[in-house]
C-alpha cells in the first residue's frame, strides 16, 4: 500500500495538513489534518509498504504496546482509505 | 502596453480588450514612468477566456480576460512574498482590517456598518479581492487592487494588516480569537488554492507566516450598529500583538 500521488504534507502554524495538488485536486477537496504519529505514518506510506512493516516501524520508534500501535494504525489507514488517499494492491 | 502599479508591484498587462484598462485606471503608471522591465507581464490566451466563459457563463470576453489576468497575476506574485485573500479589507487610523467570509455572509454589510459608525476614519482598500504582501520588516500589508466585488470598493493604497476576522450570521453578536487550527479551517477556503505543487507550497508558507503574525478572530453578527462596535472595539485593541503560536 501507498499514499497515492500528488498529495503534499505541510505544517502551517503548527498545523500538520494534507492537501491536494494536480489531477488529485479535482478528486479531493478540503484538507486532511494529522497528528503527528498521522505526519510520521504519511511518510513511511509515501513509498509502498504494508501493514506488518508500520506496525514494526512504531513499535520501534514509539513507547506504545501492540494493541495500542494496532489501533491507531486501523484508524489512520482507514481515514485514508475513506478519503481515497490510499492505493492497495 | 502601459504599466500598472499594483501591490507595489510594476505590472505589464498584454491585454485585447479595452475593458481592463478602464477597470485599472487608477492603478496605471504615467507613461514613461515605469521601469524598463516590469516586475510580471502577464498575458492571457483566448482558450484560457473560453474556459473562464466556460465556468461562469454571462460576462464580456473583456470581463473574462480580465479576471484571467488577475489570476495569473496573483499566482505570480506568491514568488514575491505575496498572497491574494478573499476578504474585505478597511483601513482605520493607519491600520488595515480584513473581514473575510463565505459570499453573501454580509462582508459589505458590516463594512458598511463600520463606515457609518465611524465615518471618515474608515476607508475600503478593497472590497473583495486585496493582496497582501510580506514587507522586508516582517510586517504583512493589505492593498488595494482593480479587481474589488460588485460594489466598485477599491483604493490605490495599502496599510499594515492589523487583524484578520471572519463573519458569520448570528441574532447575538459575539467575538472570540480563534485558534491556528481553526484559522486554517476558515482560510483556506478563502484562498485560491493552485493545482501546481510548487504553487501550492508558496500558498501554504505564505498562510503560515499570516498566522503566525496576524490575530485572526470570528465575529458572529447582526446587521445592527452593535457589531460594528463590537468589532471595531476588539480588533483596534490587539493591532501590533502577535498571536499566540500554538494556542
Amino acid at each position: 500500500m501507498k499514499i497515492r500521488d500528488n498529495f503534499l504534507l505541510r505544517e502551517v502554524a503548527g498545523n500538520r495538513i494534507v492537501v491536494p495538488v494536480g489531477e488529485a485536486a479535482d478528486r479531493f477537496h478540503g484538507m486532511l489534518k494529522l497528528n503527528e504519529t498521522g505526519a510520521y505514518l504519511w511518510h513511511l506510506l509515501e513509498s509502498p509498504t504494508d501493514e506488518a512493516a508500520l506496525m514494526a516501524a512504531m513499535l520501534r520508534d514509539y513507547d506504545i504496546d501492540q494493541e495500542t500501535a494496532q489501533r491507531d494504525l486501523q484508524t489512520f489507514l482507514n481515514t485514508l482509505r475513506k478519503a481515497g488517499l490510499l492505493e492497495e494492491e | 502596453m502601459p504599466f500598472y502599479r499594483i501591490a507595489d508591484f510594476t505590472v505589464e498587462f498584454q491585454n485585447r480588450y479595452p475593458r481592463l484598462e478602464r477597470q485599472c485606471a487608477a492603478y496605471r503608471l504615467p507613461d514613461g514612468t515605469g521601469n524598463a522591465t516590469p516586475d510580471f507581464r502577464i498575458s492571457v490566451s483566448e482558450e484560457e477566456i473560453d474556459a473562464s466563459e466556460k465556468e461562469s457563463p454571462g460576462f464580456s470576453r473583456g470581463y473574462h480576460e480580465s479576471i484571467c489576468m488577475y489570476r495569473k497575476l496573483c499566482t505570480c506574485i506568491l514568488h514575491r512574498d505575496a498572497m491574494l485573500i478573499h476578504a474585505a479589507v478597511v483601513a482605520c487610523d493607519g491600520y488595515a482590517y480584513a473581514f473575510s467570509a463565505k459570499s453573501k455572509t454580509g462582508k459589505s454589510t458590516h463594512i458598511a456598518l463600520w463606515r457609518r459608525c465611524f465615518g471618515d476614519r474608515v476607508s475600503v482598500i478593497n472590497g473583495d479581492k486585496p493582496i497582501l504582501r510580506l514587507h522586508a520588516d516582517g510586517q504583512i500589508f493589505a492593498y488595494g487592487t482593480p479587481w474589488c466585488g460588485k460594489e466598485g470598493w477599491n483604493t490605490n493604497t495599502s496599510a499594515p494588516l492589523a487583524a484578520l476576522c471572519f463573519l458569520e450570521q448570528s441574532p447575538e453578536n459575539r467575538i472570540r480569537p480563534l485558534s491556528s487550527s481553526e484559522a486554517l479551517d476558515r482560510i483556506l477556503h478563502q484562498l485560491l488554492r493552485p493545482r501546481n505543487a510548487a504553487e501550492m507550497d508558496l500558498t501554504l508558507r505564505f498562510t503560515d507566516i499570516l498566522l503566525r503574525k496576524v490575530p485572526v478572530f470570528l465575529l458572529g453578527c447582526n446587521m445592527e450598529p452593535e457589531a460594528a462596535e463590537l468589532s471595531f472595539r476588539t480588533l483596534t485593541a490587539v493591532k501590533g500583538v502577535p498571536p499566540h503560536e500554538n494556542p
